[in-house]
């Protein structure tokens, strides 16, 4: 499991260098050659031109500075908003537990990706509209992990003792439980970046997302379908960055949580 | 005694069914009132640059806009109890009507996707399991949980490729003929298949040690027998769960496998009515598919504890 989590971290890493390369050289994702379009894999474009001759390899590298610009932000603020609102319902309980479980409950009656489509659908589609899409739905994530490891924790001897000290139950939460359920909330942070990952790429797969001549991967792959017959080779790029991308997190994930369980 | 014991399964029933309801009703509300995120006008968008004041009276009776906030939330309700959702702006028919049909063929295509991932995940994990073979069994699960990551919209193109234009066996979209549903019933399947494989192999190895199935060795049955009828029994539990769970991420599926395959279903007329600013549709399909996900769990809750003898 170790030597997976290894492996997987392997293909964020080069996504990264690849990503500064970028910066550095220059390279234009918007750049069309006419009279290349949907030529198959060559020495100077590894993995081809798309429908407008536009080199694949490059618009992959900013699709991916698109795609995790929304990702990593939404993780941040869902990690943030789910852990803290957790842990508040959690330590005091009563009303305020109550409510945000009818809350999470409600969230949860929407399966999958379907309250992101239909948050992203009465909006206009701009950057900050997927990124609310994606947070509203992907918070209780965090909020019912915290919740749960902050109802048990609650009994501990170590809390009661510094409740016995007086000290006050913000301080509490922040020096004696947030600390204490970090590494379970660290597991679900790679998970919720893969299903973020697969809600985003949906989005503009379904036209909901970045809009057209913006790089995006779900974009490039709903591009690439309909070219499926007679250029193969862009819909097996875009789709094999997708899945390592999702397959390394979720191995990430399992095996922080292999590490945790031992 | 005997009545004690029903009189726990009533209570059960009754507060489930009342929490079901709520649930229903917040469900609607909340999709209702999404409506109202749309920045500005929303009136102003939906008719357009250059609207005529008679369009923005029209449709805002037909949002029921011109009305305040509590009047908007009693006639949503009455709304709710009349199962009435409005008229569909662009084609001015009755959104149940459009609904009803597409309801069906989405039914009918996570069913069959059901279907094929119980019939062929479950005896998958036993057979597995039945080998013995360690190598096996990590090759298979190590598959499995690769294919479970996978999502919907880039398992649907591989199929396409391999199956439609590779092999020629089956139609690339469409409904025409009977072959059509196979494709976009197995790109939903397949998730959920790898699901129960890999979970009937775990239980099914877990429960190799157990005393019930050391009795029925003892007794003298085949293992195959033990195989399918005693472990089969006893992890029927968990799978029943487990598939209460997936199925969220099944419907959801079938919002992007019905665009891809064309398949006439909920899916496809809410992305439709999404790019044609169709609000009514949007509202009543985002509201069908939640609530079908939240029925399925209401129903498989009462399945569970008819097969749990322990919490019956």
């Amino acid at each position: 499991m170790i030597q997976m989590m290894k492996i997987s971290l392997f293909f964020p890493a080069i996504f990264l260098i690849l990503v500064v390369l970028n910066f550095s050289f220059n390279w234009d994702p918007y750049l069309m050659n006419f009279e290349l379009i949907l030529e198959t894999p060559q020495w100077n474009a590894p993995f081809g031109y798309d429908d407008f001759g536009r080199d694949i390899f490059i618009r992959l590298i900013n699709g991916f500075v698109s795609s995790f610009q929304i990702v990593i932000l939404a993780t941040l603020i869902t990690f943030t908003l789910g852990t803290f609102l957790g842990c508040l319902a959690g330590f005091y309980g009563g009303c305020l537990d109550r409510f945000l479980l009818s809350v999470i409950t409600i969230i949860q009656a929407f399966p999958g990706i379907l309250l992101v489509i239909a948050v992203a659908a009465f909006l206009e589609t701009s950057f900050l509209s997927i990124l609310f899409a994606l947070t509203v739905s992907s918070w209780i994530g965090f909020a019912r992990i915290a919740r749960s490891q902050t109802l048990s924790l609650k009994e501990a001897d170590f809390v009661k003792a510094a409740v016995s000290m007086g000290s006050s139950k913000l301080r509490i939460i922040k020096k004696h439980i947030f600390p204490n359920i970090l590494n379970a909330i660290f597991v679900e942070l790679n998970f919720t970046i893969a299903n973020l990952i697969i809600a985003e790429a949906g989005l503009s797969f379904l036209g909901l997302g970045v809009s057209a001549p913006f790089p995006s991967w779900g974009s490039m792959l709903r591009d690439s379908v309909d070219y499926l017959l007679v250029a193969p080779h862009y819909a097996v790029f875009v789709s094999f960055c997708i899945i390592s991308m999702i397959l390394s997190f979720n191995a990430i994930g399992a095996g922080l949580l292999n590490n945790e369980n031992k | 005694m005997l009545e004690k014991k029903s009189l726990s399964m009533n209570n059960f029933f009754v507060k489930k069914t009342i929490h079901f309801f709520l649930l229903v009703l917040s469900v609607y509300l909340l999709s209702f009132f999404l409506v109202r995120l749309i920045p500005g006008d929303p009136v102003d968008i939906l008719a357009g640059i250059g609207n005529s004041s008679v369009d923005v009276v029209l449709i805002k009776q037909q949002l029921g806009l011109e009305q305040g906030f509590f009047d908007q939330l009693k006639t949503a309700i009455k709304n709710l109890v009349l199962f009435d959702f409005g008229l569909s702006i662009h084609q001015g028919t009755s959104v149940n009507d459009i609904i009803k049909p597409a309801l069906l063929n989405t039914y009918t295509l996570a069913v069959t996707a059901v279907i094929i991932s119980i019939l062929i995940g479950i005896p998958l994990g036993l057979f597995v399991s039945l080998t013995n073979k360690n190598e096996i069994i990590n090759i298979v699960k190590k598959i499995c949980n690769i294919i479970i990551a996978i999502p919907s919209f880039i398992l649907a193109p591989i199929l396409i490729l391999v199956f439609s234009m590779q092999l020629n066996w089956l139609p690339v979209s469409g409904m025409d003929s009977h072959l059509s549903i196979v494709l976009p019933s197995l790109t939903l399947a397949l998730g959920l298949l790898c699901y129960l494989a890999n979970m009937t192999l775990d239980c099914a190895n877990d429960l190799k040690e157990n005393a019930i199935i050391t009795t029925a060795r003892s007794k003298g049955l085949r293992v195959e027998k033990i195989y399918f009828i005693h472990i089969f029994r006893l992890i029927s539990l968990p799978l029943v769960t487990a598939i209460g769970m997936q199925l969220g991420g099944l419907l959801s599926g079938a919002i992007i496998t019905e665009m891809i395959f064309s398949w006439d279903g909920v899916g496809k007329i809410l992305i439709d009515s999404i790019h044609q600013r169709d609000y009514p549709i949007t509202q009543a399909a985002i509201f069908f598919i939640a609530i079908t996900f939240v029925a399925i769990n209401f129903i498989l809750e009462f399945i569970y504890r008819k097969l749990d003898p322990r919490i019956r």
